[in-house]
């Protein structure tokens, strides 16, 4: 639950602020795996699949490369049937062959072959949940703010419907635009949970982030089924650099809904988008 | 059914031994042992009749029976620290006789001091069982300055500390949830403050400590790894005295006296810790409207109604306070309350009977706007305790009875007013945990003596309830709703017990042990330190007890007339049916809680070695163990068995209190231990344009070695001290723990950052008498 972890959070910086250094440790080579991340969404333009391999944990980020010659097959509930071609060879990132976007209520299946290995995965894509209105709340001395923000600004506030009867699952991504200078897409995975607010209208709002006086703030609002949220849950928790704390339990991979043994998510996301600029009252 | 008609046919067994007894012509002495300053009661304070090897200890309420045949005998009583007495008794009838040991004053304070025989160690049947008390602590340097009893415990073999500076701890490889913790009887769900750094156990009210490593007598049950048996002073019955103390973090106020002369007397203790008054000094606004306390109230009185009766009161309230700007607040705490009565049947029959209320909860308040959330979770228990001890003659002492606890539940709720989250409620648990039990101590020669037993115990979970029913993925298939009081399931079984020892000689002996533990209830926490949130779960359905079966032997030896005892004891340990979490569970307001958990099984075993040396300049101990922990899920490691977090290979200790001469006393320890097994990334990959770390298996990796100084001086007058101490005095920077993150200087680059605590902390405190 969100509320226990943000209160860990707070204990974990007042008592164990502690020093910290970076330190050498020896960690295992493995076997280069290979992951598959498949993205359907009701924008066209976001949707793609990518293929790459794990590395060494201290190899740089560069080392991990696109994996090239996969045959990768979507097809939906209704008979529709794409077959995606690698973009650019040698990058890993595969396209539909036309405008393809995913439609609420439909399920999506994909199989992916590569190297005589076969992987499959569905999903579902739900209904669109859109953004109501957004408030900007002037604050001083927020001293829990992440660092890099100031401590007095506005905080934002994103409202939306939660949909009654039916848990929804969301994840809102967050963008600062500034005038004259260039934008911060955070990023921070952050997620939204419906089974405690079941048809109400929702105040998520982001007390860890600082808005000026002529700054915008974006929203991506991504509606998900239960199973991409779980895998985005259990990401978070292994995600470098995110809402981790000292006190959490035992890592593990995150809940894949690939079969054969790949890591990585198919999952159909239903975005929209919204933003407001912060103005004088 | 069946049993307990078994049961109390071994219980009528015992009283017609008594008959038999009585047709030999033998007398009984009884009575108290107590301090003569205080006129607090001695616990485990040896009773002999000079000569004739037939001798006793004082139970916990410092009662003792000595049934010898007719004739006159010099009766010696002892305990370390105090001075012995010798007493001529002519045995023609029998007798009561409370006796008083005076203090010995040079090993007042500064020295260790057990309330046990000289030789105790190794003449005692008991085996893997600790005992300190707070004059024996007062001079180890501790962090914060603040003296606990659990930290100081964690310095002994077997025993370690859940994380660094923490009030959780592992005993032989088992949870921290393992731990029966009890003050004055009462269970302490959470026995720590402000995530671990500090325990609730105030040393100033606290008179005697006992830990018992799994292989308890009958009379204790419901956790699998060990007893940790606290006991409230009683206060002193003939003057009044206080102590005040003001330490770094936290100040100390505790009173004492006479109720009415040699009748009755009360104690009262409280600490309180005092951060957040200093923020109130603030000019910033957001720090003065921070609150961040805890406090302890311990309180006690008892009064002899005549010479067999004798009633307490005693209660413990403790609570944390944390509170930000108004904007949210936080505070838990538990509460005890335990009534008993003693009462005196016969010279050799005593009987405790006990009504006891425990309870723990937390309270999170979040105002945002003009909404408010409450979140609230609580857990309570009304027990019935009727402990009997029976005297039966100088060879054989048998304990009896029962016990009997009623627990609710309270998983968690919600309330809300103009807020997005709704208001919800988990509906309260309740279950039932009940046991019978006996016990006999029987010496059957002068070198062999045996203590065995067995107890019943029984778990009644109970309506109403909604019992679910889940499938292999932990969806929910299936409810059943119970709106009565029914019997929704019920499990229970028997706990056999048994200890021998055997005298090699006068100063050296051998002893083993088997003992079984079931444990009903179980602690559901997803953070590797203690907090608020972790919560106790019933055994349910699902969830089954826990079962630890465990043996031990050991070799015990003392030297140059018991000024230095040795151990070394061996114990394997198997448990079943212990809990783990699927990946990414979520325990919190779950009311389906119960998918979120994977059953499996533990091993633990290992060598430890113990030297401790009571008397002299020089006193303290070296304490060391070699011991394996693994468990084995099928959904971990694919079923293999594998390191548990606190499987720690190497743990090693010295702690030493120097007798500096001018009240002057130098206090240090020494710690080295194996790092805890721990789960490190094996590889990285990109997903969602972040970096995620590719685990392969669970706790493959090792923190790294952890070890630390802590020095202390402490310079005493007759009704003050003074304490300096120096935690992590070398300044070794331990990890605590160990991230991955991306680098600050090359994103591009993930590197592994240490956190470390505590290097050089200074501490001062002083603690006056009056």
């Amino acid at each position: 639950m969100r509320a226990v972890r943000l209160i860990l959070g707070f204990l974990a910086a007042v008592f164990v602020g502690g020093c910290e250094d970076v330190v050498q440790v020896e960690l295992n080579s493995t076997e280069p795996k290979l992951v598959i991340e498949g993205y359907l969404s009701n924008y066209p333009r976001d949707c793609y699949f990518r293929v790459s391999r794990t590395t060494d944990f201290f190899n740089p980020r560069g080392s991990i490369d696109g994996v090239t010659g996969a045959l990768i097959v979507v097809s939906d509930n209704s008979g529709s049937e794409d077959t995606l071609a690698e973009n650019t060879p040698g990058t890993g990132y595969y396209v539909f062959p036309r405008e393809f976007s995913a439609v609420a209520g439909k399920t999506y299946s994909a199989t992916v072959v590569l190297e005589n290995r076969t992987f499959t995965a569905n999903t579902t894509m739900v209904d669109q949940v859109r953004v109501d209105s957004m408030t900007f709340e002037y604050e001083e001395d927020n001293r829990f703010v992440d660092e890099g923000e100031e401590q007095d600004g506005y905080r934002l506030h994103v409202y939306f419907e939660d949909t009654p009867d039916r848990p929804d699952y969301a994840r809102i991504k967050l963008t600062k635009r500034r005038p004259f200078d260039y934008d911060i897409a955070y990023y921070d995975i952050f997620l939204y949970d419906g089974r405690l607010s079941d048809g109400n209208t929702v105040d998520y709002n982001y007390f860890f982030k600082v808005f000026q006086l002529g700054e915008t703030a974006q929203v991506e609002l991504l509606v998900m089924d239960k199973v991409m949220y779980d895998y985005f849950l259990t990401l978070r928790e292994v995600a470098v650099g995110q809402e981790g704390n000292v006190f959490d339990v035992t890592p593990a991979n995150p809940n894949t809904n690939w079969s054969g043994g790949v890591l990585g998510y198919f999952g159909a996301f239903n975005s929209s988008y919204a933003h407001k600029i912060v103005e004088p009252k | 059914m069946k049993h307990l008609i078994q049961l109390i046919s071994a219980i009528s067994f015992v009283f017609l031994i008594d008959n038999h007894a009585l047709s030999a012509d033998r007398f009984t002495i009884s009575g108290f042992v107590r301090i003569a300053e205080s006129g607090e009661e001695l616990i485990g304070a040896s009773v002999f009749a000079t000569g004739t090897k037939s001798g006793v200890s004082t139970n916990s309420y410092g009662f003792y029976s000595l049934s010898l045949p007719k004739a006159k005998y010099l009766i010696r009583f002892e305990a370390l620290g105090y001075k012995e007495k010798s007493i001529d008794v002519d045995l023609d009838r029998n007798i009561r006789m409370d006796v008083e040991l005076e203090t010995q004053p040079l090993l007042m304070d500064s020295v260790v001091v057990t309330a046990e025989a000289v030789d105790e160690n190794a003449r005692r049947t008991e085996m893997g069982s600790l005992s300190i008390s707070p004059t024996q602590i007062s001079a180890v340097p501790v962090l914060f300055g603040e003296q606990d009893l659990l930290k100081t415990l964690q310095l002994l073999p077997g025993v370690q500390e859940a994380g660094e500076g923490s009030a959780g701890f592992h005993v032989r490889g088992g949870g921290t949830d393992q731990n029966l913790v009890l003050l004055d009887e009462a269970i302490v769900y959470n026995s720590s403050h402000l995530l671990g750094f500090f325990s609730v156990f105030n040393s100033d009210a606290i008179k005697d400590v006992k830990l018992i490593k799994g292989s308890g007598s009958a009379e204790y049950g419901g956790r699998l790894s060990s007893v940790l048996d606290i006991k409230m002073k009683e206060g002193n019955s003939r003057d009044f005295q206080g102590q005040a103390g003001i330490g770094l973090i936290a100040s100390r106020l505790a009173l004492e006296g006479p109720i009415k002369q040699e009748r009755g007397s009360y104690m009262v203790s409280g600490r309180r810790t005092y951060f957040d008054l200093f923020l109130k000094g603030s000019s910033d606004e957001s720090i003065r409207k921070t609150q961040l306390y805890f406090y302890d109230l311990n309180a006690k009185a008892n009064y002899h109604l005549g010479g067999n009766d004798r009633v307490f009161l005693s209660g413990y309230f403790g609570r944390d306070v944390l509170g930000y700007k108004g904007e949210f607040g936080l505070d838990w705490g538990n509460t005890t309350i335990t009534a008993r009565w003693n009462h005196i049947f016969s010279s050799r029959l005593f009987l405790n009977s006990s009504l006891i209320y425990s309870n723990f909860n937390y309270k999170v308040g979040i105002t945002n706007g003009d909404e408010l959330v409450d979140i609230r979770s609580a857990i309570r228990n009304v027990s019935l305790k009727e402990d009997f001890h029976y005297f039966a003659n100088s060879n054989n002492t048998v304990k009896f009875g029962m016990q009997s606890a009623y627990h609710t539940f309270l998983p968690g709720e919600i309330e809300a007013t103009e807020s997005s989250i709704n208001e919800m409620k988990i509906k309260n648990k309740y279950a039932l945990e009940s046991a019978l039990y006996l016990n006999h101590g029987w010496t059957i020669s002068p070198a062999f003596s045996l203590d065995y037993g067995v107890r019943y115990s029984s778990f009644a979970v109970l309506g109403p309830a909604d019992v679910f029913a889940f499938d292999e993925d932990g969806t929910p298939t299936d409810t059943v709703t119970y709106t009565g009081r029914d019997l929704i399931k019920h499990y229970g079984g028997f706990e056999p017990r048994v200890t021998a020892r055997y005298m090699i000689d006068d100063v050296s002996s051998v002893k083993a042990s088997y003992a079984r533990n079931r444990q009903y209830l179980h602690l559901l926490s997803t953070s590797t330190t203690t907090t608020p949130f972790d919560f106790w779960h019933p055994s349910t359905k699902i969830v089954k007890p826990g079962i630890a079966d465990q043996v031990a032997g050991g070799y015990f030896r003392n030297f140059r007339d018991n000024i230095y005892e040795t151990s070394v004891e061996v114990y394997y340990k198997r448990l079943q049916d212990q809990i783990d979490y699927r990946n990414g569970a979520d325990i919190y307001f779950n009311e389906y809680v119960e998918s979120q958990l994977i059953f499996g099984r533990a091993r633990a075993y290992g060598i430890e070695l113990l030297v401790r040396k009571n008397q002299g300049r020089i006193t303290g101990w070296l304490s060391y163990t070699l011991s394996k922990t693994e468990r084995q899920f099928d959904a971990v490691n694919d079923g293999s068995w594998y390191s548990a977090r606190q499987d720690r290979t190497h743990d090693f200790e010295v702690v030493g209190m120097y007798d500096l001469g001018k009240r002057w006393t130098l206090g240090f320890n020494w710690i080295y231990y194996t790092g805890n097994a721990v789960t490190f990334p094996s590889g990285k990959y990109i997903v969602d344009d972040h970096v995620i770390n590719l685990y392969s298996e669970r706790n493959g990796y090792r923190m790294p070695d952890y070890h630390r100084l802590d020095i202390a001086f402490t310079w005493q007058r007759d009704k003050s001290n003074w304490s300096f101490s120096l935690y992590n005095a070398y300044g070794r920077r331990n990890a605590y723990a160990i991230e991955f993150r991306q680098s600050e200087t090359n994103p591009s680059q993930t590197e592994a950052v240490r956190i470390a605590l505590f290097a050089f902390f200074p501490s001062i405190t002083y603690t006056r008498r009056f």
